[in-house]
């Protein structure tokens, strides 16, 4: 341990006083040297708020609060975007992002002018739950704030062309969106864990937005807003009689009856721990978010819940950050939460690490949700926990907006105002036994669903077998593995690490000799050329193959293999990026093609795959792509080469030490022995699942 | 830059990632010290020193329900040398790896088991450390911040392990995330020369190069040269006694040793290799994006307030000229800004455009010129005027409702303007401004010879080939 001590450049206050003090060094100043006791306590209180409720329904809490001259007015009115249609996901945000762009007396600009020339602000916004139009302002400028907020809500037009604009701009959004992983992950755990019948399950999409009118825009309105069940928020440095004469002024003739929500519909059940990947090509963080539906949010065991949060991930002094990140050094953060909307809510951790740890996260994650159920919580924790809900209460009594917000969440949930003004003796009374007792009741690893949003080049290997795995593009489209391992980051061989050479093989069927191969490799200028020469009882195969000895880059091919109506001739040159050229191949594959086509990036040409190898970074655990053009179908194969472990081998050529190396993805699963010194020269090849296999006899140099 | 999680938004609105003011739609600079003028935002406090050069700013408010005790070091990215990027945040990572008498870690359990929260950040200029408690664990605070000014223990273990948590920080909001590269291009690399003016031309979050070649011995060198009482400000502002915090901090920092003062650093002619202009591809981004960074002056200069009432006429809210323009007329933007961007040292005046779906952000570039042709051409009105000066009173008010928000505010007005006192004049020098200032400041800073232009392009050049 370095100390870094600032009394140790000191050396004359220290010796001063040792003399003054006489005693030990530790001893010398007056330093404290433990953290001192709690100073006296101040009586906090709950502040008074007014409620009434206007005869045409509307509820009104006042809430006069607050050190500074500004106040707050929101308004919530229930039914938000859980009211969308299926195919009209966004209906709701789409209407309140009109809302505020026109009236029957000011235009879009008339609004944002008049509420900006005075420094406030207005917005509209469409939760899943409630509409929400609220307004900020100095004291000072209330009336103009307070009125405009009376316009937008009562007298709203829908101008055409602001439809029109804000739809682009919510179109544009999505696209935005799709840039960011954590936003991408939980849409993607939203949809599977609700399913996609229950509104919490969807979002918007560009063909829902995109089908949305102004007429359904106004007939949501119509049906949204009005006073019956809604509630108006004031809050902040204000006269509670003046506000509230002046809510009557403005809101007193506000019609309309309460509305009859529809009932939600139950989400899936799940039935084991599944993961769902989101294939994000270049990627370099693997995104999590791992868990489940939670409960309702008038359960008894909200508060205990609150506390085992806590206690998992709800902050820094929680045991997913102290691991995760503290202790590993895995990531830049690691959370928990517990939702709490008007229908069930989730229990989910989030975190973001490097790639590299996908699978000790994955099983970290999981084994902190079965550590919540098998064990009791020490006591120590358990206090630092309720000490932290309780004791933080009063910090979230700081300003109006604070303390309107947590009276607005439980006046729309309908749940009692005692809980929000007792909050920290309800922590308090949590036990460690409640909190197990939750933890085995709602907390459910094996039914867990696990997102992870990655490069599956990267993430995926670390993951697959450890739970059933589903894919999905970053717009939430099913992928097959196929088209996710397909779509990896190409690699980029060093073509240096290669040496000239002849090499011959055996070619035996179930120990029988039966041909025998003969590949050399030479260097040609700027050029390595590659030749294999092959033998057996279904005739020979020629191949000569030509790359840059730079970047690997293929340049030319020349294939003749077998005899017969089954052989296949290839002749092709690499130009421009295009590879074009004649390919003769058997009627049944579709008779002879002339080839012009793009040679993708880090696509190489058949037969390539064994030089790749021969320069790839082999170690225990590796895995590798290698992209080569399908020169029958177009387009190019993913292979996927997985170090699976080091092996002695002996060969007629001599005894090696070898990496074992699975390759597949091609037209037949194939296990490769490479030399375990670079460059990894075939020692043996066996074909999976055949009797056949390709031995060393001859390395030259050896 | 942020410590803890509690601050995601914290993150989102720090200067490394000005995207995070974008999606907020709001156009003011960081914290810059704003206040009500003659009454609105307005707060008392005391200041004076301890005989160890320790700089104490008291701000007692019986009608808080907190306290806020926050330290300002006078160390940020600034002051790293080459090779050594981003390790003032590096270092403010290690302040929680324990001190004398605080293990590692302590000091977040401390203050998270007293109910607090407690965060710290870096900028080019400072480092701050932060924390809100319940008023009876002001004490508590002010003990754990002594400590480790105190003393401060980091094994080589820790020091690795937070270079890759800092590591995995510059992952998640720089190269995992939209526009985190564009930003820094246009916040610090293209934008200043770093020939000249290295302290301002590389990143605070740094080079994972840079951070791991970390040393131990860098953490010693830097604690002691900028880690020392009379290079810090300690603010507490909230419910507490203002005699009892006296004798706590006189009890506690009292006998910390004054350190060497520290030199400052120069960053002569940091535009003079400008205009530059710039491609970046970003896989992450989604939608393309213009950036486009001015040279400007320090905080400190003349022409600071003119320059905040243009950024803010030209991009905030939904009725200021950028969004008026490019988001509405022309709908070529999903989103618009306009930043005053001023610090210490040299700051920037930048305006930024995320295009909306098939438009290019050369479009943009257009746009945002023409838009600055006419402010200096026609200048501005004395609505649009007003309604800057309306804004900066509302938003120097809002930020000032926490005892954090006013303990920063005092910090930011210390160090920017070399007094604490300047809270209180904001309002009076945002109202000082004139129409002629404005047409006067734009004709002088917003040139195309005095800038950077980043065009971010999504995904990476080599798809841009295939799909051509």
């Amino acid at each position: 341990m370095t100390r870094i001590n600032r009394r140790a450049t000191s050396t004359l206050t220290a010796l001063a006083a040792l003399l003054l003090v006489g005693v030990g060094p530790e001893g010398a100043t007056a330093q404290v040297t433990t953290p001192p006791p709690p100073l006296q306590e101040r009586p906090i209180e709950f502040p008074d708020f007014r409620e009434v409720t206007l005869d045409n329904g509307l509820r009104v809490v006042i809430l006069p609060y607050g050190t500074q001259p500004v106040m707050s007015a929101n308004l919530y009115l229930p039914g938000g975007g859980a009211l969308d249609p299926a195919d009209r996901t966004g209906l709701a945000s789409l209407t309140t992002s009109v809302l505020t762009r026109g009236t029957e007396t000011r235009s879009a600009e008339e609004i944002s002018e008049a509420i900006e020339g005075v420094g406030g602000s207005l917005n509209a916004s469409a939760g899943q739950d409630f509409l929400t139009i609220s307004t900020t302002a100095l004291v000072d400028h209330m009336d103009v704030a307070l009125e405009l907020l009376q316009d937008v809500t009562l007298n709203a037009t829908f101008p055409e062309e602001e439809v029109e604009l804000a739809r682009r701009q919510t179109l544009s959004g999505l696209q935005a969106l799709l840039g960011q992983p954590q936003a991408v992950a939980q849409r993607r755990f939203n949809a599977v864990v609700y399913g996609e019948d229950h509104p919490y399950g969807r979002a918007p999409t560009p063909a829902t937005v995109e089908a949305i009118t102004r007429d359904e825009l106004v007939a949501f309105r119509d049906e949204a807003v009005h006073a019956g069940g809604a509630l108006l928020l004031v809050a902040g440095r204000v006269d509670p009689d003046g506000v509230e004469a002046r809510i009557r002024e403005l809101f007193g003739d506000w019609h309309g009856t309460e509305r009859t929500l529809p009932a939600f519909v139950s989400p899936p059940d799940r039935d084991q721990a599944r993961i769902y990947f989101v294939h994000r090509p270049g990627s370099v963080q693997s995104v999590f978010g791992v868990g489940h539906l939670g409960v309702q949010p008038d359960h008894p065991d909200y508060f205990a819940l609150q506390v085992m949060n806590r206690i998992l991930g709800g902050g820094a002094d929680a045991r997913l950050f102290q691991i995760l990140r503290e202790e590993r050094g895995w990531t830049y953060g690691a959370y928990s939460q517990i939702t709490r909307p008007a229908d069930v809510g989730v229990i989910r951790a989030i975190t973001e690490v490097r790639t590299d740890v996908s699978d000790s996260t994955f099983v970290e994650l999981l084994h902190q949700f079965e550590r919540l159920r098998e064990e009791t919580v020490p006591a120590e924790e358990l206090d630092a926990a309720r000490n932290y809900l309780a004791g933080s209460f009063p910090l979230r009594l700081e300003t109006a907006g604070q303390v309107a917000s947590q009276l607005a969440q439980n006046l729309l949930l309908g749940l009692p105002l005692e809980d929000v003004i007792r909050f920290p003796e309800r922590i308090r009374a949590v036990t460690a036994e409640d909190v197990q007792r939750v933890a085995r009741t709602h907390v459910h690893p094996d039914r867990a669903a696990i997102v992870v949003v990655a490069d599956a080049g990267e993430a995926l290997e670390q993951l697959e077998g450890r739970a059933p795995i589903q894919f999905f593009n970053i717009r939430g489209e099913p992928l097959t593995r196929d088209q996710v391992v397909g779509a990896g980051e190409p690699v980029a061989w060093d073509a240096t690490r290669l040496r000239e050479g002849m090499r011959r093989y055996d070619l035996y069927l179930q120990d029988n000799p039966l041909g025998a191969a003969e590949y050399t490799l030479t260097r040609d200028g700027d050029d390595w050329v590659s030749t294999a020469v092959i033998q057996s009882p279904a005739g020979s195969q020629e191949t000569e193959l030509r790359f840059s000895a730079e970047d690997f880059t293929p340049i030319s091919l020349s294939q003749d293999l077998g005899q017969g109506p089954t052989a296949i001739r290839a002749d092709l040159q690499v130009e421009d990026g295009r590879v074009v050229g004649e390919v003769r191949l058997p009627a049944q594959l579709g008779g002879d093609r002339t080839l012009d086509e793009p040679l993708g990036p880090g696509v190489l040409l058949p037969g390539m795959e064994e030089l790749a190898l021969a320069v790839a970074e082999l170690d225990e655990g590796a895995s590798f792509t290698i992209r080569i053009m399908d020169v029958i179908q177009g387009g190019h194969r993913v292979l996927e080469a997985r170090v699976t472990g080091r092996e002695e081998i002996q060969v007629p050529g001599g005894t090696f030490d070898t990496w074992r190396v699975e390759l597949t993805g091609g037209d037949m699963p194939l296990t490769l022995y490479l030399h375990a010194e670079a460059p990894h020269v075939l020692i043996r090849q066996e074909f999976v699942g055949q009797p056949i296999r390709l031995d060393l006899t001859v390395m030259d140099p050896p | 830059m942020d410590f803890t999680s509690m601050g995601r938004s914290a993150a989102a609105a720090s200067t490394i990632l000005l995207a995070g003011l974008l999606l907020s739609g709001t156009a003011t600079a960081q914290a810059g010290p704003a206040n009500g003028g003659s009454q609105a935002g307005t707060f008392e406090f005391t200041e004076y020193h301890l005989d160890n050069g320790l700089h104490v700013i008291l701000a007692p408010d019986p009608g808080s329900t907190a306290v806020a005790v926050n330290l300002w070091y006078n160390a940020g990215s600034r002051h790293e040398p080459p090779g050594r990027s981003g390790f003032a945040h590096l270092f403010e990572h290690l302040m929680f790896q324990g001190s004398e008498n605080v293990a590692r870690g302590g000091h977040f359990q401390y203050i998270e088991r007293a109910g607090g929260n407690l965060n710290a950040s870096v900028t080019q200029d400072r480092t701050n450390y932060f924390q809100t408690v319940p008023p009876e664990r002001m004490n508590l605070a002010l003990w754990l911040e002594s400590d480790r000014m105190r003393s401060l223990s980091v094994t080589r273990e820790n020091m690795e392990r937070e270079v890759d948590v800092v590591i995995e920080e510059r992952r998640q909001v720089v190269d995992n995330s939209p526009y985190g590269t564009s930003n820094l291009q246009a916040a610090f690399y293209a934008a200043y020369d770093s020939a000249s003016c290295f302290p301002y031309a590389h990143s605070v979050i740094g080079s994972v190069e840079d951070l791991r070649a970390a040393e131990l011995e860098d953490v010693q060198r830097f604690f002691d040269i900028y880690y020392a009482p009379n290079n810090a400000t300690l603010t507490v502002v909230g419910a507490f006694d203002e005699a009892v915090a006296r004798e706590l901090i006189q009890e506690y920092f009292g006998d910390i040793p004054r350190g060497t003062e520290p030199t400052e650093v120069t960053c002569e002619e940091p535009f003079s290799h400008l205009p530059v202009e710039m491609e970046v591809h970003d896989s992450n981004a989604q939608l393309q994006a213009v950036w486009i960074s001015y040279g400007a002056v320090e905080r400190r200069h003349p022409d600071d307030a003119a320059l905040s009432v243009m950024a803010q006429i030209l991009g905030s809210g939904q009725s200021s000229r950028l969004h008026q323009r490019l988001v509405r007329q022309e709908q070529a933007a999903l989103q618009s800004a306009a930043l005053s961007n001023l610090r210490l040292g040299p700051g920037l005046i930048q305006l930024i455009g995320i295009a909306n779906q098939r438009v290019e952000a050369e479009r943009l570039l257009e746009l945002l010129d023409e838009e600055v042709d006419r402010l200096k051409a026609e200048g501005v009105t004395e609505e649009e005027l007003n309604r800057a000066r309306n804004q900066v009173r509302a938003s120097t008010v809002l930020g000032r409702q926490t005892v954090m928000g006013r303990a920063e505010a005092l910090q930011a007005a210390n160090q920017l303007y070399g007094t604490p006192q300047a809270v209180h004049t904001t309002v009076e020098r945002v109202e000082a401004v004139t129409a002629e200032d404005v047409q006067r400041v734009a004709a002088t800073y917003l040139t195309r010879e005095n800038r950077a232009v980043i065009f971010t392009r999504p995904g990476t050049g080599q798809d841009q080939e295939e799909d051509r």
